[in-house]
C-alpha cells in the first residue's frame, strides 16, 4: 500500500527540483560562498544573495529589506529575541525588562525564546488587552494546529503600537499564502525553507534593514567582521553577513532558491478538497473536527488517545502528527488536550484524503470499542 | 496492530484509582502527553498494593495496570529485576528465556515495533525511581 504523507505542516514534501538544485550545487559547485576570489566561490556568493531575492518575493519585501539565513524559524527567532536586547556591546533595541507579547496560538518556538531572554513576557489570551504598552509583540502567522491564519491581528497591533517592533512566526504562512509584509506592518517575519518544499537546514528572517542593522549576532565567528584584531576588537561586517556567522547551508540555498520560485506559483492552490475531507470525517462515529482550514485538519477520535490513532493510521500507512504539536499553551488554553493533525500539500490529492476517512472508519473497532 | 490483552487493559482496567493514604508519584510522559498518577503501598520492601490514576495513550494506560498487576506483592529488588527485563522487552532485546514467566507483561512486547512509545510503555515504571530511593516507606 502506497505512503499518504500528511504531515506537511511538520515538513513538507519536497520539491523534486530544490533537492537536484541542492545536489547539483555539491557535484557542480561546491565552493565556499564567503570570500573566495575564484569563480566558483563567486558564483555560489551570487546565488546566495539571488536566494535572498527569492524569498522576498514570497512576501513582496522591497529594498528596505533584507533576508538573514538562519536554520530554521526558530533559530530566527531566537535570533531576534536574543539581538533585541539592550547591551553594553553596542548591539540591541530595548531594555531586557521591556514588555514582550507573544501570543497563546504561538508555536513553543515564539514563546521560550522571549521567555529565556526577556524578564517581562505576556503569553496573551486576549491581545486587545494585553498589548497596551508593548515594546515588543511577536505572533504567529498561520497556526500549526489549527492553520487559521491570524496575521491579521499583526496589523491592528501596528495600528495601536506604531513604535514597537512587531514580528510574525510565519513558519506556516511563508511559501503557502500571500503576504504582503508592508501592508502588514511588521518588522521582521521568520521562516523555515523546509516547511514549502526547500531542503532542511535552512531558514531564516526577512526582517527590516533599520533592525537588522541594530541585532546582535547570535553566532560569532568567520564571516561576520571585516577585520579583528589580536585585542579581539572586531570591527564587524555589514548585514546580512555580520548575522550569519560562519559557513551558510549552501546546497540547502540552493534548493531554497528553487522551492520559493515553486511556492511563489503556487501561492492560489485550491485546497477546497480538504475541507470536503473535513466534513467526510464528521460524518464517521466517533471522529471529532476540532479545526478545518486550508490544508489543515486537527481532530480527535472519542475514545482512542491522538497516539493511538497516529499509530493506527502508520499501520494503514498514513503519516500523521499527534500530541501537543509543540503547542501545548493552546491546546491547554483550548481545553482540547493532544490532538491529531492531517496535514495536506499541493502534492497531496483528494484520493489520499479519501485514504484517510476510510481508516478512520476501521480504528474504533480495532482498539476494541465496541 | 495492539495485543488484545493490551486492547482489553485499556478499555477496562483493574487498578485504576486513587488509593487512601498513599502518596501518589506523579509521572509525565511529554512526547505523548501521558500523566500518570501511581499509587504504591510499600511495607519492609515489598509492594503490598497499589494502583494507577491519569490519561494517556493505550499503551500507556494498559501498561500501567499490567506494572501493577505484575508488581503487586513482590519484593522491591525482584520488581527492578523484573523492570530491567520488561525495558529489554520493549525495545525488542529480551530473549524468549528471559520472557518465559513474563505473563501478561508480555502484551507490551508489540512496542518493540515502535520504538517512539516505549516511553509510553516504561512509564509506569519509573514509579520504581522515585520508591526504591525509600525502601520501606508507603
Amino acid at each position: 500500500m502506497r505512503e499518504v504523507y500528511l504531515d506537511n505542516a511538520a515538513t513538507m514534501i519536497k520539491s523534486e527540483a530544490a533537492v537536484q538544485a541542492e545536489t547539483d550545487f555539491y557535484h557542480e559547485v561546491n565552493a565556499n560562498p564567503l570570500r573566495g576570489l575564484y569563480k566558483k566561490s563567486v558564483q555560489a556568493k551570487t546565488e546566495v544573495d539571488a536566494c535572498r531575492e527569492a524569498v522576498k518575493r514570497l512576501v513582496l519585501a522591497d529594498d528596505s529589506y533584507t533576508v538573514i539565513f538562519t536554520k530554521n524559524a526558530t533559530e530566527a527567532l531566537n535570533l531576534v529575541a536574543n539581538g533585541l536586547i539592550l547591551g553594553d556591546d553596542g548591539f540591541g533595541v530595548v531594555e531586557q525588562d521591556a514588555k514582550v507579547v507573544v501570543d497563546i496560538e504561538s508555536h513553543h518556538s515564539n514563546i521560550l525564546p522571549w521567555m529565556q531572554r526577556f524578564k517581562n513576557v505576556v503569553v496573551s489570551k486576549d491581545l486587545a488587552q494585553d498589548i497596551t504598552g508593548a515594546s515588543v509583540v511577536s505572533l504567529v502567522a498561520v497556526s500549526n494546529v489549527t492553520g487559521e491564519d491570524l496575521s491579521g491581528r499583526i496589523r491592528e497591533a501596528r495600528m495601536r503600537l506604531p513604535e514597537a517592533i512587531l514580528g510574525l512566526d510565519g513558519a506556516q504562512m511563508v511559501g503557502h499564502s500571500k503576504i504582503d509584509i508592508k501592508a502588514l506592518g511588521v518588522d521582521y517575519i521568520a521562516f523555515s525553507g523546509h516547511k514549502f518544499g526547500a531542503p532542511m537546514g535552512v531558514g531564516g528572517l526577512v526582517i527590516k534593514k533599520t533592525l537588522a542593522e541594530k541585532l546582535r549576532p547570535l553566532c560569532f565567528g568567520g564571516g561576520i567582521v571585516d577585520s579583528v584584531s589580536e585585542a579581539g576588537e572586531p570591527n564587524f561586517a555589514n548585514i546580512p553577513e555580520r548575522l550569519e556567522g560562519g559557513t551558510l547551508p549552501t546546497g540547502a540555498i540552493y534548493g531554497l532558491k528553487v522551492a520559493a520560485k515553486e511556492a511563489l506559483e503556487n501561492l492560489d492552490f485550491d485546497f477546497s478538497f480538504v475541507s470536503d475531507v473535513a466534513q467526510e470525517m464528521s460524518k464517521n462515529t466517533g471522529v471529532k473536527v476540532l479545526a478545518a482550514n486550508d490544508s489543515f485538519i486537527a481532530f480527535q477520535v472519542e475514545g482512542v488517545h491522538p497516539h493511538d490513532v497516529a499509530q493506527f493510521l502508520a499501520e494503514e500507512n498514513i503519516s500523521v502528527r499527534a500530541g501537543w504539536l509543540c503547542a501545548e499553551p493552546f491546546l491547554r488554553f483550548k481545553g482540547w488536550g493532544p490532538v491529531v493533525r492531517a496535514s495536506f500539500s499541493r502534492y497531496n490529492t483528494a484520493d489520499d484524503g479519501e485514504r484517510l476517512v476510510s481508516s478512520l472508519k476501521k480504528i474504533r473497532g480495532a482498539m476494541g470499542i465496541k | 496492530m495492539y495485543d488484545e490483552i493490551l486492547l482489553e487493559h485499556n478499555l477496562h482496567p483493574v487498578y485504576q484509582g486513587k488509593m487512601d493514604k498513599v502518596e501518589p508519584i506523579k509521572l509525565v510522559n511529554a512526547g505523548c502527553g501521558d500523566e500518570l498518577e501511581v499509587y504504591l503501598k510499600i511495607k519492609d520492601g515489598k509492594i503490598e498494593d497499589g494502583s494507577f490514576d491519569g490519561n494517556g495513550c493505550a499503551i500507556a494506560l494498559a501498561s500501567a495496570d499490567l506494572f501493577i498487576e505484575a508488581v503487586t506483592g513482590k519484593s522491591l529488588d525482584e520488581v527492578l529485576k523484573q523492570r530491567e527485563t520488561f525495558n529489554k522487552m520493549v525495545v525488542g532485546g529480551a530473549s524468549e528465556e528471559e520472557l518465559k514467566e513474563f505473563g501478561s507483561l508480555r502484551a507490551l512486547e508489540c512496542v518493540s515495533r515502535m520504538p517512539a512509545r516505549a516511553n509510553c510503555a516504561k512509564l509506569a515504571w519509573c514509579a520504581l525511581d522515585k520508591c526504591s530511593k525509600r525502601p520501606g516507606k508507603s
